[in-house]
This record gives C-alpha cells, structure tokens and sequence, in this order.
C-alpha cells in the first residue's frame, strides 16, 4: 500500500470531506488545548512576549517534512502524487500583506478564529465577521483584480527547486533555521516583560 | 531550557542529516525490465478461448474479461460480461483494484493478440499479477468457438471432444437449441405372446 491514500485510490473521493471534516476537528481541538484561541497568545508574536505559535507551526512543519521526506524514502508515499499549490507571486506578497495586517490587527488568524468563536469569544466573532465581509468584497472585486490575482505565476514550484538545492540539503538548512528561531525567541521572551493574560 | 528540548533538537539535527546523506532512491513499483523480459518469454500469460469460453459458461466468479480495442468496437460486439477498457486508458484509473478480487483471472482481449499484449505489458509493468491474454484473440474466438471446424474422421479422441465442447459452447454463446438426433421412419413393434402352459390336473 503507497500513499497518499485517496489520489492511490486506496481511500474512496467520497471520503475526502469526511476525513477532512474530522482533521479539522482534531486540529480545532489541539489549537484550542495549546490555548490559541486567546488573540493575546497569537499577538504576542508581533510583540515580542509569546512566541509559542511560531515555535509550534515551525514544529509541525519541519516534523511534517521530515517525516513525510523519509515515508517518500522508505516507498511508504508517492511524492510525486501530493498536491503543490501553484505559486502567484504578486498575489502571494499583496494577501500576505493583507492577511499580516489582519492578524495583527484582530489577534487572529482564520483557523484560530473559528476556535475562538466556538468558545464564545466576542472579539473572535467580530473578526469572523469581518472575515466573512472581506470574502464578500474579495468575491464581488475579483474581476477588478483579477490581473494582480494570476499575475506572476511560477506554477507548482517548490522553494529547494528555485535556489537548485537537493530536498535533504534544503530540510537539514531550514532544520537549522527552525531550531535557531527556537533559541532566538526565547531569548527575546526572556528579555521583553511578561505579559500575564 | 528542559533537557527535553536538547534531545529534541538534536535528533531533529540527525534526521536532517539523515536526509543529506542518503542516496536518492527510485521507487519502482513497477515490474523490472529484466522481469518483464522473463515474463515475455513465458507463454503462460496466454490463455485459450475454450478455456476463456469454459470459464464463461460454468460462470466462474474469478474471471475478469477485459476487451481493449475501442468503445466503438466493444459495443459492437464482446465476450460476454467483459468490461470495455481501450488501451489508451488502461492506465488511467485505477480498474484493476476496483474491478478485481485478490485472486482474479484477468482475462484481456482484443481482435488479435497485439493490443491485448501491449495492454499485458503496461499492467504488468505496474506490477498487476494474474494478468492473462486470450490467445488469438476474438478472431480466434470465432474460428475456434463460433464456428469451429469439425476434426478429420481420423483425428484422435480428444479432438473429437474437444469438437463437440466447442458445438455445445457456440450453441451456448448463440443462443441456439441443441440439434436434437431425428428418428429414422417407424420401428414396429412385435408382440410375442407365450404359448399357455398346460395345468397339471389332479394329483398331489
């Protein structure tokens, strides 16, 4: 058996929502456990008090890697059969800007936010709100900026392509960046003042 | 910092490492090229039509017909309960598993022996077992089965059974009635009657 199980076929399409209805319930309850639905916890990223967000999605991300990097080694996974979202540069940079001031703005990110409001949180709701608001005028604008929204697009590539390095070399460096980012901000965190919240 | 944290880094370090050192490694799932050319070279992936035409009768579970000429064809005419795949999408989704059981005989045909041996090669580089071709394909089916050639009235048992399988199998797959012997004029029937014995009379 090879995965990824439901391109493989070994998994029914059918159960593609299903099984992602209950990732997102997992995932929704791991955040609310780690305490992300508190917009003070997510903000203080920006800040400089709390950098326990960017440590466990950089966390899940370099295990997500690794792991996934030797399951492709060991035959466990067809690599070649996962999905890579195309890159559309401008578009990437101008919604990463969009989203960046959104976050620091609300305390929230979209997943974050929905866990908030499942809890009762007023501040996550309002932001869920204007979430909803910006999905609307993003929809009726889209022919207005539908030039700046395909512009630039550099396909399904991946960042060790683009600067010609092997996939090992790229996971050990971007290893080492995550476990110098894990030293640095706790070093700031013990520098800055606690915030109690 | 917990100790903890330490040994998590430093076995993160390792795997990336790990990662670095190891030599790219081709997955295959396919059948090798040396494989493949043993396997070419064994007949046994053939399968005759009255073997095909025995296991369509006693309506075997395991068989999997699989006609690969094109939809035009297989809809004019096929074996029958066999699936209409063409070559060109032989390996477009995943059939074999969704079509067959563990131990299935897959069974492809087309006119002749050449598409159906091209379709076994692809399946077969995909490492799919129980892969088999009908011999001769549906040409052959015709000649053997439809309309098969009665035996020199010299020819040995066994081509004289395998005739009358092959009379039985065509009425089979035409639809027909079973020629029925016609008695020759009326026998008539000769009563014999027996001659009454006489009784003993009296005495003891």
């Amino acid at each position: 058996m090879t995965g990824p199980l439901i391109p493989m076929g070994i998994i029914g399409q059918g159960w593609d929502l299903v099984i992602a209805l209950l990732i997102g319930m997992a995932f929704g309850y791991v955040l609310e456990s780690a305490g992300f639905s508190s917009s003070r916890k997510l903000a203080g990223v920006f800040y400089g008090y709390d950098f326990t967000v960017l440590r466990v999605f950089f966390t899940a991300a370099i295990t997500a890697m690794v792991g996934l990097l030797y399951f492709g080694y060991m035959g466990w996974i067809d690599l070649s059969m996962i999905y890579v979202n195309p890159t559309f540069l401008i578009a990437a940079i101008v919604g990463g800007l969009i989203m960046g001031l959104g976050f620091i703005a609300g305390g929230y990110c979209p997943g974050t936010s929905m866990c908030g409001v499942a809890i009762g949180k007023i501040d996550a709701m309002v932001f869920t709100g204007g979430m909803f608001v910006g999905i609307l005028i993003f929809s009726e604008a889209f022919p207005l900026i539908q030039g700046i929204y395909e512009s630039h697009s550099l396909g399904p590539v991946k960042v060790n392509e683009v600067l010609g390095l092997s996939t090992g070399t790229f996971a050990l460096l971007l290893i080492i960046v995550a476990l110098l980012a894990f030293i640095i901000t706790r070093i700031v965190e013990n520098k800055v003042k606690k915030v109690e919240y | 910092m917990k100790k903890a944290y330490y040994i998590m880094a430093v076995f993160l370090l390792l795997l990336g490492i790990g990662l670095v050192i190891l030599p790219d490694r081709e997955h295959y799932d396919e059948a090798s090229p040396r494989e493949l050319l043993s396997d070419l070279r064994n007949p046994s992936r053939f399968i005759s039509t009255d073997k095909v035409a025995e296991m369509i009768i006693d309506q075997d579970p395991t068989l999997l017909l699989v006609d690969v000429r094109d939809m035009y064809d297989f809809l004019d005419y096929s074996l029958p309960g066999a699936h209409g795949i063409p070559l060109e999408e032989i390996l477009m989704y995943n059939w074999v598993d969704s079509l067959s059981y563990e131990r299935s005989k897959i069974v492809l045909f087309s006119n002749s022996d050449i598409l159906a041996d091209q379709a076994w090669i692809l399946l077969k580089r995909e490492n799919h077992d129980n892969i088999h071709v009908m011999k001769g394909g549906l040409n052959c089916w015709f000649e053997t089965i439809i309309q098969p050639s009665p035996p020199a009235e010299t020819a040995a048992d066994e081509e004289i059974d395998l005739y009358q399988f092959r009379k039985g199998a065509s009425i089979y797959f035409l639809g027909g009635a079973a020629p029925v012997e016609q008695e020759t004029g009326s026998q008539t029937v000769i009563v014999k009657r027996k001659n009454k014995t006489k009784v003993v009379e009296g005495g003891c």
